[in-house]
Formats: C-alpha cells, structure tokens, sequence
C-alpha cells in the first residue's frame, strides 16, 4: 500500500482521473476513483450488506470486516469511514452509543494496523540508530514509551474532536514531551540537540503512523480546498514570469534545470509523511529558487526576487494536494518547528504564495481588467507562456549547434580557399618550370622547321601524264577479268598453286594479274585499250622506280603507290567478285554469253567447252551449281588442274 | 521556540540567550536586503558563494549577559504583495521599516507599514524606521528632521543608515535588542499559538491583533 503511494513524476494524467470519468483525480486507494464517487461506493456497498443482517450496528461491523476481507479496501479508507460512521451515529442515534469495550478493541486494531509492518517505520528508526546508539538504554524506552502514550491519546481523540482540537491535542502532546525531556532525571545529561533530536525523532514516528488518520481527515473540506485551488491553478496556466516581475531567466539551461528541481522538490511534498518532512521538501524547493536566482540577479537574491519566484514555481508544479498538505503541516508540524528557522520562513512564504495565487486578480498582475478575463475564460492565449519560453530555448540550443556547424563550414571553407591557393601557386610553378624546361629543350635542340612532307601527285609530276588516258577502267576491264581467269588460272595453276584472287594478296595480284595481260595482249598484238593499259602499267611501275630514287625514302613512295594502288585494286577485286557472281548466270544461259560477250572474248580461247555442258545437260540443273562451287573456291589441286576432270569425278560420284 | 529561545543552559555561565523573531518592511528597492547582509556578512556587492539569499538570515548579537539570537525575515516590498504582510509579521518580535531618503514615496509607504503594524501586528513589537542610502545625502528628499519627528510621535526607533558605507547598520539592530523584552516568558508565549494561526487565519488577514493564548 505504501510503496504503491511513492511518487512517480511520469504517470499519464488519464491514469490518475477518477474511475467514474468524473473529471477529478482518482486515488489508488480508493480503487481508483475520486474521494465523492468513492464515498459514493462505499455507502452503496454498506447498504447491500446491511440489508443482509438482522442486528442493525453489529451487524454493519460486521459487514464492514467482510468487505475488508472480501473487498480488500484500504485500511486507510476502513478507518475513515469508520470514523465518519461513528460521528453521524453520535449525531443522529446517540442511543446506539457502542460500549467503551468495543472501542478499545477497535482501537487496538486501529494501533496494530498502523504499527504493523510499516517499512516506513522501520527505515526511520535506522536513521536515528545512530541518535539512540549514543543515548542510554533508559532514554530510548522512555522515548518508545512517550510515542505508545502518544499514539494512545491521538487515538482517542481521533474519534470525538474536531480536527483543530486534534491538532490542540498533538500541539500540546509535543509541548508535553519536550517538557518531560526538561524536568525528567534521564534526560539530564542529554545536549540540547539530542533533545531537539529526540523531539524530531517523536514527531516524525508518531506523525508518519497517524499519517492516515490525520491527513486531509474527511470532516475537514481540506479535498474541496485541493481541487478548486488545483483548478485556480490550472486556470492561470497562461501566467509566466514576466507577469510576476519574476526575474527568472529561463533561456539559460542552468535555471531551466534548477527550476525543474525545485518543481520536483514542491511535488515530492505530497509523498512524504511526517510534518517535518514535507517543511524539508518545501526548503529544499526554495533553496533551489535562490540558486536560479543567483544566477539571474548576479547576487543574493532578496524577498523581492524570491516570492514572485515561488508564486511561479508553484503555478508551474500545481502541486497534488497542496491545501491538504499545509493544513497537515500547520495542524501537526511541532509548532516551534514552524514559527522559527529557515523551514518557517519557507513555509510562510509558500502560504503567501498559495494566498496570492487564490486572491490573484487583474490588479496584481499589472494588466487590464479585460485582458485578464480574457486569459481566464481562456479566449487568449498569451504568446509568451512557459511552453513557448520553453520553445525558445530549443530554438536557442539548435541555434548554437547550427552556429557551430556553420563555424565548422567556415573553417573548411577558409582551409579549402588556402588549399586553392596552394593549388594555383603550385599550378603556376608547374607551368613556369614547364616553360623553363621547354626552353631549355629548345635551346637544346633548335626547332628547323622542314618542309612538310607531303605524299607527292605522281601524276602532275609526271610529264607524260596528261598524255595518259585515266589509268583504271573498271567497267570495261570487268568482264575481260571475269573471262580472263580463268584462262590465267590455268597458266598459273600450273606455275603455282596459291589462289588467284584474295582480297589480301592484291598487290601480287595487280603484278601477276598485269604480266599475264601484258603479256597475252603482246602475244595477241592488238591495238586495244589494254595495250595502252599494259604500257602503261610498266611505265607506271618505272616511274615508281624513278620516283623512289628521287626522293629518297623508298618506304613513303611505296605507301604512297600502294595508296594509289587502292583503287585500282579494288576494281580489280571488285570486277573479280562481279565476275565470279555472274558465272552461274553466263553457265546457265551460254547462248546468251557468247552473243554478250565483248569483241575481244571472241578472240580468247573460251574455257567453257561443249563438251562438258553437254555431259552436264544430262544431269539436273543442280548440277552446274554443285560444280560451280569448287570452281570459285578453287581449293582442291585436282579440281584447278582440269575442270573437265572434276566435272567428270563430280559426275560419276553423282553416278556411283 | 520556548525551549529554544529562553532555554538556559545548566552551567548558567553564558546568560540567557533569546532569539528574536525580526521583519524587514519597505518598498523595493530600498535596501532592505542590503542592510541585512552588511549586517549579517559585512557584505556590499561583494558577494560570497556561500550567501545564496538575502531573504532569511540570523545573526547574534551580544547584550551585556544576554546574547540575541535574530532571525531575519525579509519582505516582498512590491505593492502587488502586501496583502500578504501580516503573514510575515505575525509573531515577530521586532519590525524594521526601511525608507529610502532620495525618495519621498518610499517614507510614504514606511508611514503606512508603521501603522498597520501598530494596528496589527502583536503589541509590544518593536518598530524601527530606518532611513537608508544616508551616503546619498546630495540626493535627499526626506529630511531627517521630518523623519525623527514621525518617528518620535509613534514611539519608533529611528536612525538614518548606510548599507553602503555601513553608517548606522549595526546601531540600529542593537538598538533593537536592547529595547526588546529579555523576559522568556513574554517571548515564549507570543510565539506559541501563532504557528498555528498562520495559515487557518488566511482569509481573515486584516483581523486585528494576534491570538496569545
């Protein structure tokens, strides 16, 4: 139950609504639900039960212990309504007085429950160890003894007085205890500060047992003060420091930081139990607040600086319970505690803040009527509240990192320019070394410039040229070509045995190819234009030699008539191909070829004898295509050494 | 308090010690401050770390056989907050009104703080007007004859102070001690209930008197 209680500053608000949805906070303790609508429960519960039993107030009692059993109320809330029950009875049927025996017996349950397994407890007797460790065996039994008597009266006056006579009680119980550590023999020798100690050490045990009881009892309207100061404070959300003259600056992260501590100093208040205690929460918030103030006025901060302060920190934590908790700390905070020292001063200060808030108008913040009514009614929404401070705190923390990154940038950039720099220096260096280097290879070897070597028009050299026809018909020497090789394959066949016509062996085509024409041009003796072209091919071929030795680099001239050569040759080649291509054709109608034929065919002996056509004819066309096709490559030596023969192997394979 | 303020210790060598509860009254900016922590540290704007604030401080002072415990309460002095006074001033033994003498309104303000004082605060408080910033005597608007006449009309203690040159600062708080009531029991009972009256008397601040039981 109690370690449920322990604060936690990160639990959703939904989480803390009451059960109902009524709006209000709820309270685990109360399974949940707000104090009303528990109360609301709990008398809904008791009527079920109560309708069950016969005798009508120790039948309630004992309804009331089976709810504990089978529910599992809190004890807490077993205890205040106990309480309540009994003043409505003494109220309203004091005829049903209960026996003083029953009293005592709920009494000691009421002391068994409070003293039992309360780690609370337990942790605070470890911490005054030290205090009873140097204190005699005697003082610390008449201490325990003085808190049972304590805890007894408390108890007893729990069920009858008021809270304010409760409060009398205790004030008088402490006054009774210190006045005891006075006139006793066996606290004689004890310093005043083990007495204030020992003072400190009854308050706290005996407040943090009571605890329950005694905080925000349930006849006072301490929760009605809680909630309607929690909804004031929420209603002024929108009031920021500047509306206080409050001279916190909230821009730096130190104070943003210490301004967090001491909202979590404020709320942690509710979680603690003893009086003392809670005052030492509320001084440790204040204490904070003049740390922050420090660092914005520069110097002590004084009364003026520090309430606006605490009115500010205290409408920012809108702290749970905050009415309850003075009300606990007036009622039961040794009173000397209270009037005197630094707690005292806190704590009145914080009561002035609490009063200000709840009497606040438009006056005491310095604004217009008008104005003020329109924060309250929530109309306006003042731009510079807390959140947006807050906002412009990132801004400025995003603003610095950008402003380093941008220094950074500056840096590279800076580093990057001297880099250029460096670059350009070394460029023009380079380029100064370079012209040096060049100038001194100059002057090395002089530049002689020569004339340009330009491949040399044989032609236009040549005196006999224009006298020329143009060197390379090809139309013309086409079909001669295309009859020719065949006729020169059989001369040449003989002599060796390398293919006629390649593209890649052209030259030694253009040179075997020419002597055989020459030659059977002078064998045939005939004025035709392949005469001239013979003669001419040998001048030419002596003019290249001429050539040679005139300019003296027998590598260019011979690129230079291989160059010249290109074309021809590829008439050559090309007439050859065409040649080759139309043979079928010529083979497949002979009669045609012979009448198409040039004049000068009619003079060469024709290699296309009858005498085979007329074998062939006896075969199918296809015969003559599958005889072509060794003729054009011309690979097999039996085949070039007679065409006869092979068409006449070719046939009889085609017979066999 | 009881126990504290009037306890006597058993050797009985040292004398009484008393501690005094004391309220600084007075606009802002007046030194109010200034004059508790020239007072307190001997300090003018040369703040030590240790000194965090100015708001609540103590300092003992010696009186013959008694030693004089204050506790100093200091005020918000804004006009905003001083509904808020009697909260300060309920139980206090002694009151300290501070003026400013460069400024007319502020001794104004004190004369008002003087009697709600009387009017309000336990009945045999002692009142001091202090007159500060008396470095500043080129400056002055109030003149000190006024002001020792206000103050003799009322019964105040009254003295012209420095915090600045520290003319007058420690005078006027033994001052104080000397004419507070070195009787226990007078001391004793006047702080006892009022604790407890701080805060269920909220709503009805302008109540008159104090609450001795």
């Amino acid at each position: 139950m109690y370690s449920k209680k322990n604060p936690s500053l990160r639990i959703n608000e939904a989480d803390l609504k009451c059960k109902n949805g009524c709006g209000y906070y709820g309270n685990e303790e109360w399974e949940g639900l707000c104090s009303k609508c528990h109360h609301e429960h709990l008398q809904r519960e008791r009527l079920k039960k109560t309708g069950g039993h016969s005798g009508l107030h120790h039948g309630e009692r004992d309804g009331d212990k089976h709810t504990k059993s089978a529910v599992g109320f809190s004890k807490f809330e077993e205890k205040k309504r106990q309480q309540a029950e009994k003043k409505t009875k003494l109220l309203k049927l004091s005829v049903f007085r209960k026996s003083s025996n029953s009293k005592d017996l709920i009494r000691s349950e009421q002391f068994q429950e409070l003293y039992s397994a309360t780690p609370e407890l337990e942790k605070l007797k470890q911490d005054y160890q030290d205090l009873f460790s140097s204190v005699s065996q005697s003082v610390e039994r008449d201490v325990l003894k003085s808190i049972n008597s304590f805890n007894v009266n408390v108890l007893k006056n729990a069920d009858i007085g008021t809270i304010d006579e409760l409060s009398e009680v205790v004030q008088n119980l402490y006054q009774v205890f210190a006045k005891r550590m006075e006139a006793s023999i066996i606290y004689t020798d004890l310093s005043q500060e083990k007495k204030e100690m020992l003072l400190d050490f009854v308050e706290k045990y005996v407040m943090t047992g009571l605890y329950r009881i005694l905080f925000c009892p349930p006849s006072t309207t301490d929760e009605d003060k809680d909630l309607s100061l929690q909804n004031r404070i929420r209603q002024l959300n929108w009031v920021n420091a500047q509306h206080l003259d409050c001279s916190i600056n909230e821009t730096q992260s130190e104070v943003c930081d210490l301004v967090y501590t001491a909202i979590a100093d404020i709320i942690g208040m509710d979680s603690a139990k003893a009086p003392q205690d809670k005052l030492s929460c509320i001084v440790r918030c204040c204490r904070n607040i003049f740390l922050l103030l420090q660092q914005s006025v520069g110097g002590p901060a004084s009364a003026d600086e520090f309430l606006p302060a605490l009115i500010f920190i205290v409408l920012k934590a809108n702290p749970a319970r905050l009415k309850s908790n003075i009300n606990y700390i007036t009622r039961f905070c040794n009173a000397s505690r209270l009037m005197s020292g630094e707690g005292g001063y806190y704590f009145t200060n914080l009561c002035c803040a609490v009063s200000f808030i709840e009497n606040l108008t438009a006056e005491s913040l310095n604004m217009p009527v008008e104005e003020f009514e329109q924060y309250m009614s929530g109309e306006v929404i003042p731009t510079s509240t807390w959140e947006s401070a807050l906002m412009m705190c990132e801004g400025m923390h995003l603003m610095y990192e950008q402003l380093a990154t941008l220094d950074d940038l500056h840096n590279r950039y800076t580093r990057f320019g001297e880099g250029a720099l460096a670059l350009k220096e070394e460029m023009q260096k380079f380029k100064i070394d370079i012209a040096d280097e060049v100038a001194a290879v100059l002057a090395r070897t002089p530049l002689t410039i020569q004339p340009r070597k330009t491949p040399t028009d044989i032609d236009s050299e040549n005196p006999t040229c224009e006298s020329l026809p143009p060197p390379i018909v090809p139309q013309i020497v086409a079909p001669q070509i295309g009859l020719e090789p065949d006729s020169v394959k059989k001369t040449e066949s003989a002599e060796d045995s390398q293919p006629n016509i390649t593209a890649a062996a052209l030259p030694h085509d253009y040179l075997s190819l020419s002597s055989p024409l020459v030659f059977s041009h002078s064998l045939d003796e005939l004025t035709t234009p392949d005469d001239i072209f013979g003669a001419q091919a040998l001048s030419f071929v002596q003019g290249l030699t001429s050539i040679n030795y005139d300019i003296d680099l027998s590598d260019l001239s011979a690129d230079n008539s291989y160059a010249e050569d290109v074309p021809a040759a590829d008439g050559h080649k090309s007439s050859a191909m065409l040649s080759l291509e139309v043979k079928p054709a010529e083979e497949l109608t002979p009669s045609l070829l012979d009448n198409t034929e040039s004049p000068t065919g009619d003079l060469l002996p024709s290699p296309i004898k009858p005498l085979c056509t007329g074998e062939y004819q006896g075969f199918a066309a296809q015969g003559w295509q599958i005889h072509s096709i060794p003729c054009e490559t011309g690979d097999t030596p039996s085949l070039n050494s007679d065409a006869c023969g092979n068409v006449d192997s070719a046939s009889s394979q085609f017979q066999t | 308090m009881a126990n504290r303020s009037g306890a006597q210790r058993p050797n009985g060598t040292q004398g009484k010690i008393c501690q005094f509860k004391l309220v600084l009254l007075g606009e802002s900016a007046v030194g109010k401050s200034s004059l508790v922590l020239r007072f307190v540290k001997g300090q003018f704007h040369e703040y030590q770390e240790s000194t965090i604030g100015a708001a609540f401080l103590t300092q003992t002072v010696c009186l013959d056989d008694t030693t004089v415990k204050f506790e100093i309460w200091d005020t918000a002095g804004q006009e905003r907050y001083h509904s808020l006074a009697p909260m300060y001033y309920r139980g206090a033994q002694a009151a300290i009104v501070v003026y400013d003498i460069t400024n007319q309104d502020t001794f104004g303000r004190a004369k008002t703080w003087v009697k709600e004082l009387q009017r309000q605060a336990s009945p045999n408080i002692v009142i001091a007007l202090a007159g500060n910033k008396a470095d500043l005597a080129n400056k002055r608007m109030v003149e000190h004859d006024e002001a020792q006449g206000y103050a003799e009309e009322n019964g105040l203690l009254f003295m012209e102070t420095s915090a600045k040159t520290a003319m007058n600062v420690n005078d006027i708080f033994l001052a104080i001690a000397k004419k507070l009531p070195k009787n226990e029991q007078v001391t004793g009972a006047g702080t006892s209930g009022q604790g407890r009256r701080l805060v269920e008397s909220e709503g009805q601040q302008k109540a008159p008197g104090n609450c001795c039981k």
